[in-house]
């Protein structure tokens, strides 16, 4: 994931100003800052929500800025995405909530519930299965969300707040979570405030940007974990490789 | 497994999915689209009211119209082969079908029919009170061409021939009248087409907003807009096959109702054409007329949704 001077502005509001960022594949960044540092809004950009007034974003190699309407739906399809709110189906049962993900591939019904159940069960709610959302407790709501989001297997899952409605224990298996789908290869990228997330990160190796005003004030790389800006940490395709300009903004931003 | 039969596996799976989601929709909130089944059946009863009104009219104009357009009475005394030969010379006039000899006895039996009821009037009066005539059908257009015909000259100063009619005044206003009615129908059709258009879809956009934090979640984990879309646009089409088949079941209803009621009071007005109902055909085309109908709304109100 590239952002590459990426300024957004609401009602002529700065909210991100000339942010330039370079996430590898694997790698795992948490994005920090008080609220309304701009974090939301950074996420946003990576899931399409919104679009970047200048600059420009990346992700698996494709410019979002440059993607058609239609294809946003692929893009998404390869992100996790896990938000404060939950945004589950609250009539749906979990079950259901995490079916949603794999029946828009248009899997057959049994690999769909089969394939739903596990992920249930990879985040300890199998029992649960049946429960409408609404029903669920807030950490067994989050659980919910974690399994939706990594149902499909994404190469890069972005979490905004995820333990924010959570209770400290109810948080650390979160996390631990989204360590697991870490180790097991997807890039993670998590906005947060909460002291406890940025001390599971440092714990762990997690990279750290911090956000403030809409400005990047600092980017760390944790000793041991250099992470090279290549081609193919960033998933880059045949055509990506030969632009040249892209090859020129990525040295510029490994720099 | 070939491609090609993947493909429809998918397809079908696409549209089981979508027809099931409609059918949870609609049992988690009934009210919505019963509303919308409601407006579609009343807009569509009122179209097909007046479309059926319109129709009986057009046959009635139709067949009166086109029962006989020029009529050649033939003088008392005339003899039948003498008549006979007049009917060959009509015959070969430009623009005629078809020529039939109307004795005076038939048209005292026709008088007597189209009376009806009151048929008594004519007993005690002679039967050879109404003169023979030669009934002629002529080609749509061609009454105000023969009048300057040659043909026509020789044919009124003829020997045996009392009068030629050419009713083309009643012709022509019966032929605006229908075209008229035709128009009024198309008009009004499409004035409350539009307007179903407008209150089914505001009633699906109700539906639409309803679901909307559904839909966003949909979005963010990947849905197409297709996958978004189709669980309304299927329950648009339903909707309006649904509002369509009601609306022919109770404007048959009333048919059956009111028709003998009207042919009672209308009497020999509707003797040359009796009142009817749509063919089956007919209601085929407005079934799937309302199925269309319901799906435009469906789609205009996902659309304006999707846009927001």
């Amino acid at each position: 994931m590239v952002f590459d001077g990426v300024w957004k502005s609401y009602s002529q509001v700065p909210v991100l100003r000339g942010i330039s960022l370079a996430i590898s594949q694997g790698d795992a960044l948490l994005l920090t800052g008080p609220s309304g540092a701009g974090k939301s809004t950074l996420l946003g950009l990576l899931h399409g929500a919104t679009r970047p007034d200048r600059g420009e974003v990346f992700v698996a190699g494709r410019s979002l800025n440059r993607l058609a309407r239609g294809s946003l739906p692929y893009v998404r399809r390869n992100l996790g995405i896990l938000f404060q709110s939950f945004r589950l189906l609250p009539e749906r049962s979990a079950l259901e909530n995490v079916a949603v993900a794999l029946e828009i591939l248009g899997l057959p019904a049994r690999e769909v519930e089969a394939r739903a159940l596990a992920a249930l069960t990879e985040v300890g709610l199998s029992e649960r299965a049946g429960v409408p959302a609404i029903a669920l407790c807030g950490g067994e709501q989050q659980r919910v969300a974690l399994a939706r989001a990594l149902v499909n297997e994404p190469s890069v899952l972005v979490a905004d707040e995820p333990t924010g409605s959570l209770d400290p224990d109810r948080a650390q298996e979160v996390l631990t979570l989204l360590e697991r789908a870490h180790q097991r290869g997807a890039t993670l990228l998590i906005a947060t405030h909460d002291p406890e997330v940025i001390a599971f990160g440092r714990a762990h190796d997690w990279r750290r940007a911090h956000l403030e005003a809409g400005q990047l004030l600092d980017v760390d790389l944790p000793v041991g974990r250099p992470a090279p800006l290549d081609e193919d940490t960033l998933g880059f395709s045949t055509r990506e490789r030969e632009d040249t300009t892209l090859r020129e903004r990525i040295d510029r931003l490994s720099a | 497994m070939s491609d090609s039969a993947q493909g429809l596996r998918g397809v079908a799976r696409s549209f089981a999915r979508a027809g099931r989601d409609a059918l949870r929709a609609a049992a988690r909130r009934p009210l919505l689209p019963l509303a919308a089944f409601g407006t579609l059946a009343i807009c569509l009863t009122l179209t097909g009211l007046f479309a059926l009104i319109a129709w009986n009219l057009g046959r009635a104009a139709e067949s009166w119209s086109g029962g006989g357009q020029m009529t050649v009475y033939i003088e008392d005394g005339t003899t039948p082969a003498r008549t006979n030969q007049l009917a060959a010379a009509v015959r070969r006039l430009p623009g005629v079908i078809d020529a039939r000899l109307v004795s005076s006895k038939e048209a005292h039996e026709r008088l007597r029919a189209a009376l009806g009821a009151r048929g008594e009037l004519l007993d005690g009066v002679e039967e050879g009170f109404l003169p023979s005539s030669i009934e002629v059908h002529l080609r749509a257009g061609t009454g105000a061409l023969l009048r300057t015909h040659a043909g026509f000259a020789r044919l009124s100063a003829a020997a045996g021939v009392e009068e030629i009619d050419l009713h083309a005044e009643t012709t022509e206003r019966l032929e605006t009248l229908r075209s008229m009615s035709v128009r009024a129908a198309l008009g009004l059709g499409l004035l409350i087409a539009l307007a179903t258009l407008y209150l089914v879809g505001a009633t699906i956009r109700l539906g639409v907003h309803a679901r909307a934090e559904e839909l966003a979640v949909l979005r963010l984990v990947g849905a197409t807009e297709w996958f978004v879309r189709a669980p309304f646009l299927l329950e648009g089409l339903c909707t309006g096959i649904l509002g369509a088949v009601t609306a022919a079941f109770v404007l048959r209803l009333a048919y059956l109702e009111a028709a003998p009621r009207i042919t009672a009071s209308l009497g020999t007005w509707l003797a040359a054409a009796p009142l009817a109902f749509f063919p089956p055909s007919l209601l085929l085309l407005a079934v799937a007329a309302g199925g269309l109908l319901g799906l435009c709304a469906a789609g205009v109100a996902v659309t304006g949704e999707a846009r927001a």
